[in-house]
């Protein structure tokens, strides 16, 4: 099989000295970031940017990917032991981990939530390894019809199967589309949107959105609670984690499933949130105690914590090979790519082998590298959450606030991480949706493409996108989500009022 | 004083509104149709703004019935925004003051100010830890990433920069 003198080769780039040491470093760092309200991972990511500059791109992934598995650790630690969620896609953690470790069973729980995600991690590791090659085969056949559709199947299954309400959601979409228009138009050098002002024509930068959205406005709601964070204390010993260890098989089946469900909705673009709670809500579902979920048993954290890693790993493949990210993250990573000169797509598969190889390795890698060094230092880092909040969140602030600065040394940019930073807190308090924003906000420019070229393809004919076979079930899968997330929400209406 | 949920749902959905409105009056501004390269640069803006602008309306229906069907849920206490607007309010002069006085010099004062209010920290231990905060920063971007920030008067004075 082809794909695997090309992991073995990717081997051995991904496990130099430079990179390895890149691999822990970015996963210490995940950590401490995922650990940290208001700095997750699309936050870190984009924090570290700077400074994959000066270094090859390969090296660059394997750092920033480090630093997302170390955050998702992070996210899990803080949900089981604050009960607040480090990352959104850790909140399904908080309804049994805390529980579970409020009962004193902690350091159980953060093994049982590490170990998950460990092998979900691993499992989106190897189905990335086996299909990628097919992906990228298949998205050869690619022409802006299907690339649209793909874009309209992205933000659909956020409409479909994010949760929430529908319409905020579609709100959310539509803000980030709108966002994205403003600046100059590539195809006619037209000013859109900008109403005279010079600070507009280069747009408005996703990245700081990511750090007003996901930083600040989470960080605004956090503080509402009070700057102080009471954590449950755990001793982690290796004897806790030998005796989970053996427990885990037990619960085979719920990994599996879990695993499974996450792959599927880091592929085709859920992101690891909607997996984590959709895989906690068909575990509880088919569970013979559903009564026990919510109180502190295992398989509640087994089943989001799994889903939630193989989904985040997932997400990583349609980001390279099609260009499409499935999550925040995957989008920020995405921009590093561009920044560094690489196309994802198709074509990176084929010249870029060395590059696509040595990241898919080096996954393997660091996410074993990440289980050891989370279950070897969470402790410290949790203990970092006891310092007086009133210290560490104006400094969180500062961070975010050069990160904004950082994008492209405008002060505009600084503002405008402000000005995303209430609107994060409203949504937040609102239940709107943040992730479909940003996902607009990156994909706007390349929809907007993909519809202008294939309307020029079809002389103006929307039929186009339904020409063929792969562009149809595509659509149609869109259109399905769509539909699927209005009834579904007016189905819970109708129950509700009954 | 309580800031019900409701309220802010319809303020929401007004400002979703207006910002639609906004991008049908901006993409109304260029070509929104058809041209001979296909659709227009206002073709796509034109038709998100009216899209958008029935989600807003729809949104301020559903909080407008939310509001009849009286929930009574809270958007936050008093005691809940007065903490958002300790950190926030704060934040947005040191943004403010960053361009005058510089990165390090505003944020070295905004993490003294910060610990010293709310962290209950001595002026010393406040000031000590503020300057030694700036300073690993100024290590890690200037030096190490090699990320100019904004430097104001001070700065410039103190570095040669």
């Amino acid at each position: 099989m082809e794909q695997f003198s090309l992991l073995m080769h990717g081997f051995d780039t991904a496990l130099s000295f430079y990179n390895i040491a890149l691999m822990v470093g970015g996963v210490l760092l995940g950590i401490l970031v995922g650990v940290l309200p208001g700095l997750g991972a699309p936050n870190g990511v984009t924090l570290l940017l700077p400074l994959t500059f000066m270094m090859p791109p390969v090296s660059a992934i394997i750092l920033l990917s480090s630093m997302y598995w170390g955050a998702l650790f992070g996210g899990s630690t803080t949900s089981i032991l604050f009960n607040i969620p480090g990352e959104p896609s850790s909140v399904a953690t908080t309804f049994d981990g805390y529980p579970m470790a409020r009962d004193g069973d902690a350091a159980k729980a953060l093994t049982t939530a590490f170990l998950s995600a460990g092998f979900g991690a691993m499992a989106g590791v190897v189905v990335i390894t086996l299909i990628a090659g097919t992906i990228a085969d298949f998205a050869m056949q690619f022409s802006p019809p299907e690339y649209f559709a793909v874009y309209l199947l992205t933000f659909c299954s956020y409409i479909g199967m994010g949760g929430g309400v529908p319409l905020k959601t579609v709100a959310a979409l539509l803000i980030g589309l709108i966002l994205a228009t403003i600046g100059m138009d590539t195809v006619s050098g037209e000013m859109r949107l900008t109403f005279g002002s010079d600070v507009l024509v280069g747009g408005v930068s996703f990245l700081a959105a990511v750090v007003g959205l996901f930083g600040i406005g989470e960080l605004l709601v956090t503080v509402e609670e009070g700057l102080k964070f009471d954590g449950l204390k755990a001793r982690m010993t290796w004897r806790t984690v030998w005796e989970t260890a053996r427990t885990m098989p037990r619960h085979a089946v719920t990994l599996v499933r879990s695993t499974l469900i996450g792959c599927w909705m880091g592929i085709t673009p859920g992101g690891p949130t909607a997996a984590s709670f959709m895989s906690y809500g068909i575990a509880k579902r088919f569970s013979r105690n559903p009564e026990r979920f919510g109180k502190g048993c295992a398989e509640g954290v087994v089943a989001p914590e799994a889903a939630d890693h193989s989904a985040g790993v997932s997400a990583l493949l349609p980001m390279l090979a099609l260009g499409v990210p499935g999550s925040a993250t995957a989008a920020v990573m995405m921009g590093g790519l561009l920044i560094w000169g690489l196309q994802p797509g198709p074509m990176l598969f084929v010249e870029q082998k060395d590059f696509v190889w040595g990241l898919i390795a080096s996954m393997y890698v660091a996410n074993v590298v990440g289980v050891v060094l989370v279950l070897a230092t969470i402790p410290l880092f949790a203990s970092i959450l006891r310092a007086p909040f009133a210290i560490i969140g104006p400094i969180i602030i500062v961070v975010c606030l050069i990160g904004a600065y950082t994008i492209s040394g405008k002060m505009f940019d600084v503002y405008l991480a402000l000005g995303f930073g209430i609107l994060g807190y409203l949504f937040k308090k609102l239940d709107y949706p943040i992730a479909p924003l940003i996902l607009a906000m990156v994909l706007g420019d390349k929809a907007e493409d993909a519809f202008r070229q294939s309307m020029l393809m079809s002389g103006g004919e929307l039929s186009i996108f339904v020409s063929n076979g792969l562009v149809g079930t595509i659509t149609v899968l869109a259109l399905g989500l769509l539909l699927l997330g209005f009834f579904g929400a007016l189905k819970k209406r109708e129950s509700a009022h009954v | 004083m309580r800031i019900n949920r409701h309220t802010l749902e319809m303020a929401v959905a007004l400002v979703i509104t207006v910002a639609a409105a906004v991008t049908l009056y901006g993409s109304a501004q260029l070509e929104t149709g058809w041209g001979t390269g296909g659709p227009d640069s206002g073709y796509f803006p034109y038709r998100l703004g009216w899209f958008l602008l029935l989600v807003g309306v729809l949104l301020l229906a559903r909080s407008w019935r939310q509001r009849m069907e009286e929930r009574g849920e809270i958007f936050a206490t008093a005691e809940q925004l007065r903490r958002s607007a300790a950190l926030f309010v704060p934040s947005a002069l040191l943004v403010l003051a960053m361009p005058w006085l510089g990165t390090y010099v505003a944020s070295a004062l905004f993490l003294a100010g910060m610990s010293r209010r709310h962290g209950g920290c001595s002026w010393l231990r406040a000031i000590t830890l503020a300057l030694v905060v700036m300073v690993i920063f100024f290590g890690v971007f200037e030096l190490w990433f090699n990320v100019p920030l904004v430097k104001g008067p001070l700065e410039d004075w103190l570095l040669g920069y």
